[in-house]
């Protein structure tokens, strides 16, 4: 299956296509932010508190005369930051204890499961709000509790691909050459094993931009970083939302609603672009 | 390590068993009793002279597959021996027996689960090499695969797997497991897969191999067949146990044992005079083996020592069969029943 044709097979998704262009959108927002948005993120207009959007704010204004806008646009940086780098850390952690776990079996594998099931049951965001209170509100912290909150998924379907793999033949004569577990690993598990990883990525960075949303808006993590859950949490406490203030509140949360489906429907097209013949129980290629 | 430097055999199974646990019944799950063992190979000596190709014949389910991985310890024996080049080596620890893996390979029957779709021809034979420290040469791919039928080699080393023909991926697991060059190879059902039309090729580029590194192969088939064409001797199994062993011409000319004749007797070219008698009935489960000779519950010359007393392995007529009456059916002094 050559690069080209996954594309092409990709582009044809339907879903697909609308989840990369959600993306595309979001990501240049993010990088052009200094470019794009009408004010800076923190300029105040003392004249305008609280104002309905206008043809000089179009989003209207904050409690303080922030730009909404402009927070928006500034705010997806954070968002998309934690997004990926909270789904790295949990990808790198579902990866390795899924393939270790699948790959050895026995008991290493019934310890590994127990400690995946253990992280699934408990509730994230009140484990969240006990590490951010011990280990400090800090962004960095945000990230790492998200992205090990969120590798359990990974691994279990890690684990199950690499149980399909390890009894391939292919596996074994590779072990009858004389190759060693790590060599088996690196060579033959893993590149066989990680498209449905790319698919699990997807999945994963949408669940991370929806808790850290929600940790902020509890106030977990730094308040001061701009972030759609971090305009929402103010648009709370200042009242607006109770006051009716629709341009406030309604923006931020779209955009969380929005980055979440993109991503998504480009996992749920991506699993079934790169795995579509591992839904009808066979696993390799035929001719 | 036990030592035996005045064996002949490059590789030998000293009475050779293995058993598997079976699943649980609903019923026995109720009641809490034990399933009985499924006796994939039951007491079977075997051994392979240096060179030769040796055709371990049966039908399905009759412990081939299982024999040929405990000689390569790829199945850990539940009892017997297993002993390679004058040292015993089913013992051994696994540091040890590494050292011996690379001495003996093993080629597949599935030629599409035997590639990992993710590497390149080049990539996958060049592995065994790799692994164990061996320079890769270009030159000495590119013969491998061509002596394995892949012409010219070059086309064919940047290709993957699915670019390929099964019976091109077939030779492609084939120039893997030869590169080392082993001294024995388990080739299990290497054509049963492909189409007719290609087996006889593939076959040829085994022989092949066999004449040109001197490796001993262990052909598993079904098909007797290709027994024929390219074996020096035959071994037919029957659920776990050896029934019959000799010389590819004797065994196929003259065949002793009930259950081989009946084997021929189902292969136009090669049983042509026999009287085309199928075995009765299913091959009985590995789980529930008959009492006495384990063929009597299919066999058309039974009388009742049969369920009673297993029959041993002994000489007739130049070959080794396990049955009570293997004269006197040579001689046609006993009738087949006509049930
Ligand atoms: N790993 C296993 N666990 C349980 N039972 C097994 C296992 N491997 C083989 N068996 C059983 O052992 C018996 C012999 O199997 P084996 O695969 O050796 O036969 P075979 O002669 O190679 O048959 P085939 O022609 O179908 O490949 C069968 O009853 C089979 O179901
Ligand atoms: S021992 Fe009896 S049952 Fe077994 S093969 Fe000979 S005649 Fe048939
Ligand atoms: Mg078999």
């Amino acid at each position: 299956m050559s690069a080209h044709s996954t594309l092409r097979r990709y582009l044809g998704n339907r879903k697909g296509s609308l989840g990369l262009a959600i993306l595309v959108v979001l990501v240049f927002m993010a990088v052009l932010a200094p470019v794009i948005s009408p004010y800076k993120a923190t300029q105040i207009d003392p004249t305008a508190i609280l104002q309905p959007p206008s043809p000089k704010h179009l989003l209207g204004t904050n409690e303080v005369g922030e730009d909404i806008l402009s927070l928006i646009i500034w705010g997806s940086r954070i968002s998309l930051l934690v997004g990926f780098l909270a789904t790295f850390v949990a990808v790198l952690v579902g990866t390795a204890v899924g393939v270790v776990a699948g790959y050895i079996g026995g008991f290493t594998d019934e310890a590994l499961m127990r400690i995946t099931d253990f992280f699934l049951v408990i509730p994230a965001v009140v484990l969240a709000i006990v590490v951010a209170a011990l280990l400090g509100n800090t962004l960095l912290n945000v990230i790492l509790i998200i992205g090990l909150l969120s590798w359990p998924s990974t691994a279990r379907v890690v684990r199950s691909a690499t149980l399909v793999y390890k009894q391939m033949p292919f596996v074994e004569a590779s072990k009858c050459a004389g190759a060693g577990t790590a060599y088996i690993l690196r060579r033959h598990i893993l590149p066989n094993v990680l498209p449905l990883v790319y698919a699990n990525t997807s999945l994963t960075i949408a669940n991370s931009i929806f808790t850290q949303a929600a940790l902020v808006f509890l106030g977990v993590g730094d308040i001061n970083d701009i972030s759609w859950g971090q305009i929402l949490h103010f648009a709370y406490a200042s009242g607006a939302i109770t006051a009716g203030d629709y341009w406030y509140a309604i923006p931020p949360g779209l955009m969380i609603v929005v980055a979440v489906l993109g991503f998504a429907l480009t996992g749920y097209a991506l699993d079934e672009v790169l795995n579509p013949k591992l839904k009808a129980g066979v696993v390799f290629e035929s001719a | 390590m036990e030592v035996n430097p005045l064996s002949e055999y490059l590789v030998s199974g000293v009475k050779l068993t293995k058993h598997f646990e079976s699943r649980r019944s609903p019923i026995e799950f109720l009641t809490g009793r034990r399933p009985p063992p499924i006796r994939a190979v039951d007491g079977v000596n075997i051994e392979i002279q240096r060179g030769e190709i040796l055709a371990l014949v049966g039908e399905s389910g009759s412990g081939k597959t299982t024999l040929g991985r405990l000689l390569l310890l790829l199945e850990k024996p539940t009892s017997g021996e297993v002993w390679f080049d004058g040292q015993r080596i089913d013992n051994v620890g696994s540091r040890t027996l590494r050292a011996y893996r690379r001495r003996m390979q093993m080629i597949y029957q599935d030629p599409y689960g035997s590639l990992n779709p993710k590497l390149r021809v080049s990539e996958i034979v060049s592995e065994p090499l790799r692994v164990n420290g061996i320079e890769v040469k270009k030159d000495r791919l590119a013969e491998y695969l061509a002596v394995s039928g892949l012409r010219p080699p070059e086309k064919f080393l940047d290709r993957y797997p699915h670019e390929l023909s099964g019976g091109q991926r077939q030779r492609v697991a084939i120039a893997r497991a030869m590169i080392l060059e082993p001294e024995f190879v388990v080739a299990d059902e290497p054509v049963s897969m492909l189409d007719v039309s290609l087996r006889s090729e593939i076959l040829g580029v085994i022989k092949r191999f066999n004449q040109m590194l001197k490796t001993s192969f262990l052909l598993i088939t079904h098909d007797l067949a290709v027994a024929a064409q390219v074996s020096s001797r035959i071994m037919v199994m029957y659920l776990g146990r050896v029934v019959e062993e000799g010389d590819t011409l004797g065994v196929l000319r003259r065949p002793k044992h009930p259950y081989t004749q009946t084997l021929l007797s189902v292969v136009p070219r090669l049983g042509g005079s026999l009287p085309k008698t199928l075995p009765k009935g299913e091959i009985p489960s590995a789980k529930n083996i008959p009492s006495g000779c384990r063929f009597h519950t299919r066999c058309a010359y039974a009388l009742p020592v049969c369920s009673t007393d297993e029959p041993e392995l002994r000489l007739v007529d130049g070959s080794h069969v396990s049955c009570h009456f293997a004269e006197q059916i040579l001689s046609g002094s006993t009738k087949q029943s006509t049930s």
